[in-house]
């Protein structure tokens, strides 16, 4: 886990000094969109050091798996006739 | 990146086959053929030629855009709201895309040459060189992806003519054991991975020079065609040398770059031309990283896209680490759940934007 955290602390201060100067120079919109963004990245992050299993893009993508698996079972279904 | 960044038609085509060849002329043939058998080669055609129509939805929405950007000519065709009713699921879809590539990378280092090395140290790494490639902007891309191109394509042939002494035809036949089920199901995987992803490139295709845009169509169709030809070489070279275990085998030509002896003095040179086959993977999710980006900045109204790279970065990285942590989830999802959501986010937006523009011109015809 401080493995984890060390790597994306050691990251997230190395995105901060490439981006400083920019962000300095944005207008108050950039600034703002640029904070944002860094919401669902502390959120990935936490699931990453803490290796938990949150709602994630999976857990959507997952909703639409029984509507593809019935596409595909057709397909099987000739294979195995 | 520049505010206003061109290219010329064939450096965009380059780019579009790199997009379309990248990693799935490595991942490709072992589902295919784990599928269809012998007749994966027919459903790689049949893919294609759906690519070929998606190809010409594309540019008819490019043309009826009339040069503007696209998220510029979408917001005048179906108005603001329904803008980002049919483009968030698209950006959605598109942050994970880029992960996705990674973490097949990430899969690709860790069963053949890194497997002691942490995923999110390969992961890493490979994102802040992507990250890097993307900051530089599409047209030192486009200049880089000529020799990248070259490299990668040259060590396809390469490992396709060294092997050839290990080829059996009879390994072809039966094309057609179990009838066509088998050839269609391979031709939904294709279709998924990757020609329906080619709709992304609407938001690339703006950016090429005015005064050569005549000339895109007949680029782009050239290199979906070279890209069809590659991918069924690459299917019928693997099927002749390893037969049926190329649909158990992943990664198929670097297996038969395993093969690859010649008196001693060549051999073991998977390792190099795994490297070359890497720069596929490296590329297509730059190319997919980029095109979010400018995405993101159209849809936010961001005047500097600059701005955007290291946390959309940081966000696909921590996706590729989150997400389908296992090979067979990502098999899963690439081959059962991605046709379905490539259809649905971005082939479906594109095709109602065609629609609507056409009623448009129409309507201003009569």
């Amino acid at each position: 886990m401080s493995e984890r955290l060390g790597c994306l602390l050691l990251i997230a201060v190395l995105i901060a000094w490439a981006d400083a100067s920019r962000f300095k120079k944005s207008d108050r919109r950039g600034r703002r969109l640029y904070l944002m963004l860094w919401g669902p990245a502390i959120y990935l992050g936490w699931l990453f050091v803490t290796e938990l299993s949150g709602p994630n893009v999976d857990t959507v993508f997952g909703w639409f798996t029984p509507a593809a698996q019935r596409i595909v079972h057709w397909f099987e279904g000739g294979a195995k006739g | 990146m520049k505010q206003t960044e061109s290219v010329g038609s064939l450096q965009m085509a380059v780019l579009f086959l790199f997009f379309l060849t990248g990693s799935s002329i490595v991942i490709i043939p072992s589902p295919l053929t784990s599928v269809a058998g012998s007749g994966a080669w027919l459903s790689l055609l049949l893919a294609l030629l759906l690519g070929m129509a998606m190809l010409a939805v594309l540019l008819y929405v490019h043309r009826a855009g009339g040069g503007r950007p696209f998220i510029a000519y979408t917001r005048s065709a179906l108005g603001g709201p329904l803008t980002w009713f049919v483009m968030a699921p698209f950006a959605l879809l598109l942050f994970w895309n880029v992960a996705g590539i990674v973490i097949e990378i990430g899969f690709f280092f860790k069963s053949t040459m890194l497997k002691e090395t942490p995923t999110y140290a390969v992961n890493g790494m490979l994102f802040l060189i992507i990250a890097l490639t993307v900051r530089a902007g599409l047209e030192t891309m486009a200049r880089m992806a000529a020799l990248l191109l070259l490299l990668m394509f040259g060590f396809v042939a390469l490992i396709l003519v060294l092997v050839s002494g290990l080829y059996r035809i009879e390994f072809l036949l039966p094309i057609l054991p179990e009838g066509i089920k088998p050839i269609l199901h391979g031709a939904y995987i294709a279709y998924g991975f990757p020609y329906a992803e080619l709709f992304i490139f609407a938001v690339l295709l703006p950016h090429v020079r005015a005064r050569e845009a005549g000339r895109i169509s007949r680029h782009l169709y050239i290199a979906l065609a070279v890209n069809g030809l590659t991918f069924v070489c690459a299917i019928l070279g693997s099927l002749m040398v390893l037969g049926p275990l190329t649909g158990e085998l992943k990664y198929s030509l670097y297996q038969l770059a395993r093969l690859i002896y010649i008196r001693e003095i060549v051999e073991r040179i998977e390792l190099v031309i795994g490297f070359s086959l890497i720069v596929g993977f490296y590329f297509k999710t730059a190319i997919a990283l980029l095109i979010l980006i400018k995405l993101l900045a159209a849809l936010l109204r961001l005047q500097d896209e600059q701005l955007l790279t290291f946390p959309v970065a940081l966000i696909c990285f921590l996706l590729s680490l989150t997400t389908y942590t296992t090979e067979s989830a990502t098999e899963q999802i690439v081959n059962v759940t991605w046709p379905l959501l490539t259809t649905l986010a971005y082939a479906a937006p594109v095709v109602l934007l065609a629609v609507v523009l056409g009623f448009k011109a129409m309507a201003d015809t009569s």
